[in-house]
């Protein structure tokens, strides 16, 4: 699992925003805000790490539970999987 | 832009305080090249002060032009390619360009990139001398332009 080459994060402004350039520019005409959090969870898919591994990652980086950080993966990949910008 | 690139781009920054948009047109070169830049815009939420780059709303639409002077009243606007200032009242602004993605890519931010900070005092500086070779300039290659339609017409 890994973020579409065309799409990168940049930090504007003290915010992090996804946008798209060459030819990804020409289906993905918008920008998306992501939290420090989901920051954090683009730079892994950026690397390919798979969700197992991100919930290590997030465990040891965030105080947060397992389940918690679970569901958070699990809403943060569909809703990148959902703007078509992760390849299987 | 028209009416509803107006609403739609002040809907966005009042849902997302952020906007990353493609400009049109040259008057902020060359700090910001149209086909080159992508302009970030964000919504204010200071007052609007000298050496900005504000996006605002005129009659032609919604532009983004350097502010040269903040008074009690408005502001004093021109474009870094422009000669012309323009009184702008502080309702008209949107919000404002605090850097550019350039070539779509790297962010240039505008306060804190050391050269972004002397080119802009610079260029307010010299808007007197580059109003002289601006109009020196625009009469050239207009008489240039009369010039070659004249021929054209008479060949």
């Amino acid at each position: 699992m890994k973020i579409k080459s065309g799409y990168l994060m940049r930090e504007v402004a003290g915010e992090n925003i996804v946008i798209a350039v060459g030819e990804a520019a020409k289906n993905f005409k918008g920008m998306i805000r992501l939290n420090p959090t989901g920051a954090f969870l683009w730079r892994l898919l950026e690397e390919g790490t798979d969700e197992a591994a991100m919930l290590a990652a997030m465990l040891d980086t965030y105080e947060t539970d397992e389940e918690t950080a679970k569901r958070d993966i699990a809403a943060f990949v569909n809703a990148i999987k959902g703007a078509g910008l992760i390849d299987e | 832009m028209n009416d509803k690139s107006t609403s739609s781009l002040r809907e966005t920054l009042a849902e997302h305080d952020i906007a990353v948009v493609q400009g049109k047109g040259t008057s902020m070169m060359p700090l910001i090249a149209n086909s080159r830049d992508r302009m970030c815009i964000k919504s204010l939420s200071r007052r609007p002060k000298k050496y900005d780059v504000l996006v605002y709303e005129n009659p032609r639409g919604i532009v983004a032009h350097r502010a040269l002077k903040c008074t009690d009243e408005h502001i004093v606007m021109c474009g870094d390619n422009q000669y012309v200032k323009e009184t702008v009242p502080y309702e008209a602004v949107i919000g404002y360009v605090p850097g550019i993605l350039r070539n779509g890519t790297d962010y240039l931010d505008f306060e804190k990139t050391k050269w972004c900070v002397a080119y802009s005092r610079i260029w307010c500086v010299s808007l007197f001398l580059r109003r002289c070779v601006l109009f020196v300039y625009h009469r050239i290659s207009k008489r240039y332009k009369n010039e070659s339609a004249y021929a054209r017409a008479n060949k």
